[in-house]
């Protein structure tokens, strides 16, 4: 099942358009990351996804019903993790849950029980009678996820859920997406860190100015940008080494050699690892050190639009 | 419903958990307490120094009648003290009884009390108004004896000893405690005001917070959202009201009257225009800084142009003529016909004015959201 789909999507705030004909699929079970700079339309889209704003034009089904017509039915299997930390100060950890999951229907034995779980799963059952007001920001982080969680949606969105936060944090908050989705709910996960869209995210959109300008798995991405390899090879010497050899080897276009290091370039396409490590062995000659090189999200962000994603 | 009910639980915990929110609270009660209390001591006793140049059966009466009232309490005076007792505070305020007051009354033109005060016409006006009332009474016992003394004096005990003799009923409402009463309840309206406008900023704050865009994630429409808002805002305004009243009626030793219920009707009338006030402040501001300025800018000159802090009649016409369009001012002049002797049906004017305020307000704000709403920015 399809689990969002848009299809011409547009919205204007005055004379800004934040999203410019935005078409989108994302499957059940996934976890979709959205990535681009700020101010590229990622939180739009999500608001819009969660029947928070209106939009000018094109089409929006999320569970397979119309956003303009089944917003009520929507809105109850959504988790939202917003930008900011969206919660209580004055209220405990537990009567923040408890409180926005009631707000989905959950009552009685269930929502204690729902509100518990949440809590244990970010890991703030310990804290669960503290106001968040004495909460370090990685902690609040964690009760933001737990408040979208409690009602057990079968759509989570995260808004930049890491943002300002500590690595060890950070590290929790990933792992704690991956169990998500493990448990069964699919995930939107947008952010600017292209890191943790490539750790995490089995499918990504790349967005700019309102617009999707690439989508695919992270392989396809990559690909979308280069059709070569490059492997760093580090030896002691270069004696013995001969460029015309190595550019022999099947798949190599090119061979740069600098002091004691070897660039070797390769179509993408093939396989040809086994043959170089092959060469310097059949030479007896040591590899001191070896990098492969393959272009990440940012280098296809980059391409794509001439900047980088934190400019 | 059950929606309804979850958002006004969580507002009032909220409230309760903010320390301003119960300050505000307790001081919108105690100050105006305060006022009541320390401005206008506890006797509800106005010290007058009376000099009496006529010295005559009838000012001795009048002198008479005003120590029996209880709400006044007379010192002698010569005429030479007048003014050191006045303006050292002695005495509250002081009355000359002018020379021949006797004979110009048997002859069918009395002439004035003097009154002498430097606190102004809000501590006179009662004593004036009891005073008048007063030689208004013997003027016509005059009239009707022809200008007779015997007949004149037979009447004038037939009155003095007649059931239906001017009844110290309408010195005991409106005496000093009643005017001490309408400004500690003046100061009351202006702390109510803050109150009511510190509930409905909540939704700015929940803005502010983002909880506002978490709530509007969930199913929760947006209706029932401000409905518990509104909803709350009423219930701890009419508390307030209550408990305020309740405390005035105890300090002051009154008993609960239907006056004590009608000044209720209209303070809960008021209240419902200052929420409705408020909310359009909220409506109208894009941040919890913009609604803080303005409610500030609204609130404060419109209680003293309303006549909260000071009787209107102290004030320029032109002024007079502008607190025609301020609630405040329907509220005190309800507060003080009330204090007056009036009744229900001489205010309802009053309380529907008040109401026509509050729909105004709560529509522009409603019109206000709705709008933001199509445009996509309410959230």
């Amino acid at each position: 099942m399809k689990i969002v789909r848009m299809k011409d999507l547009t919205k204007r705030f005055g004379n800004i358009i934040a999203l410019d004909n935005v078409n989108l699929e994302i499957e059940e079970g996934e976890i979709y990351g959205l990535l681009g700079p700020n101010g590229a339309g990622k939180t739009t889209a999500i608001s819009i996804i969660c029947g928070l704003i209106s939009f000018d034009r094109g089409e929006v089904y999320v569970f397979d019903k119309d956003i303009r017509k089944d917003a009520e039915f929507i809105k109850k299997n959504i988790g939202i993790v917003p930008q900011d930390v969206a919660i209580y100060g004055d209220l405990t950890a537990y009567e923040n849950v408890k409180f926005f999951a009631s707000l989905y229907g959950l009552k009685g034995k269930e929502l204690k029980e729902n509100v518990e779980m949440a809590l244990e799963f970010v890991g703030l059952s310990d804290k669960a009678k503290e106001v968040p007001n004495k909460f370090s920001g990685g902690m609040k982080r964690r009760l933001n996820i737990a408040c979208a969680i409690a009602h057990r949606p079968k759509l989570i969105i995260m808004d930049e859920p890491t943002v300002g936060i500590d690595p060890q944090s950070r590290n929790h908050i990933l792992e704690s997406v991956k169990k998500l989705n493990e448990m069964g709910s699919t995930i939107i996960y947008t952010s600017h860190y292209m890191e943790e869209v490539e750790a995490i995210c089995t499918r990504i959109s790349i967005m700019d100015h309102g617009k999707v300008i690439a989508e695919g798995t992270k392989e396809e991405l990559t690909s979308m940008v280069t059709d070569v390899n490059t492997v760093y090879i580090e030896i002691g010497s270069i004696d013995g080494i001969k460029e015309e050899e190595l550019k022999g080897i099947k798949g190599v276009k090119d061979v740069e050699i600098k002091d004691s290091t070897i660039k070797i370039t390769s179509l993408k396409d093939v396989s040809n690892f086994d043959d170089i490590i092959h060469y310097f062995i059949s030479k007896n000659i040591p590899i001191r050190n070896l990098r492969n090189e393959i272009p990440d999200l940012e280098t296809v962000f980059l391409t794509l639009t001439g900047r980088k994603l934190r400019d | 419903m059950r929606e309804l009910f979850l958002v006004m639980n969580n507002t009032v915990k909220l409230f309760f958990r903010r320390k301003g929110n119960i300050i505000l609270l307790i001081s919108g009660i105690i100050i105006p307490l305060f006022f009541l209390l320390f401005t206008y001591g506890g006797s509800g006793q106005l010290r007058i120094g009376v000099v009496d140049k006529d010295k005559s059966l009838i000012s001795a009466d009048l002198i008479n009648s005003l120590e029996k009232t209880d709400k006044f309490k007379v010192v002698f005076l010569k005429e030479d003290e007048i003014n050191d007792k006045v303006s050292k505070g002695k005495v509250d305020s002081a009355i000359v009884i002018p020379q021949r007051f006797e004979e110009e009354i048997l002859k069918g033109n009395p002439k004035d009390v003097e009154i002498v005060s430097i606190k102004g016409e809000e501590t006179t006006l009662f004593l004036k108004s009891y005073l008048d009332r007063k030689i208004n009474v013997l003027y016509n016992l005059s009239k009707a004896s022809e200008g007779n003394k015997e007949n004149f004096y037979k009447m004038y005990n037939l009155y003095k000893n007649s059931p239906f003799s001017l009844k110290t009923y309408i010195v005991e409402d409106i005496g000093k405690t009643a005017v001490a009463t309408t400004r500690s309840l003046g100061f009351f309206i202006m702390f109510l005001m803050f109150s009511t406008f510190n509930i409905s900023n909540f939704i700015l704050v929940e803005k502010r917070d983002k909880t506002f865009y978490r709530i509007f994630a969930s199913p929760l429409k947006s209706r029932t959202y401000l409905a518990s808002n509104f909803l709350v805002n009423l219930i701890l305004t009419v508390f307030q009201i209550a408990f305020i009243l309740a405390l005035i009626t105890f300090i002051l030793n009154l008993s609960f009257t239907k006056a004590t219920f009608d000044v209720f009707l209209v303070l809960v009338s008021f209240g419902i225009t200052s929420i409705g006030l408020s909310s359009m402040i909220v409506a109208f501001s894009p941040s919890t800084s913009y609604s803080n300025v303005l409610s500030t800018l609204i609130i404060t000159p419109t209680c003293m142009l309303g006549g909260t802090f000071w009787p209107l009649y102290l004030m320029p016409k032109s002024f007079q003529k502008l607190s025609d369009f301020i609630p405040q001012k329907w509220a005190i002049d309800a507060i003080e016909k009330i204090q007056m002797g009036g009744s229900l049906s001489d205010v309802y004017m009053n309380i529907i004015i008040l109401l026509a305020f509050a729909l105004t307000f709560i529509l522009l704000g409603i019109y206000k959201i709705k709008t933001s709403e199509k445009m996509g920015d309410f959230i």
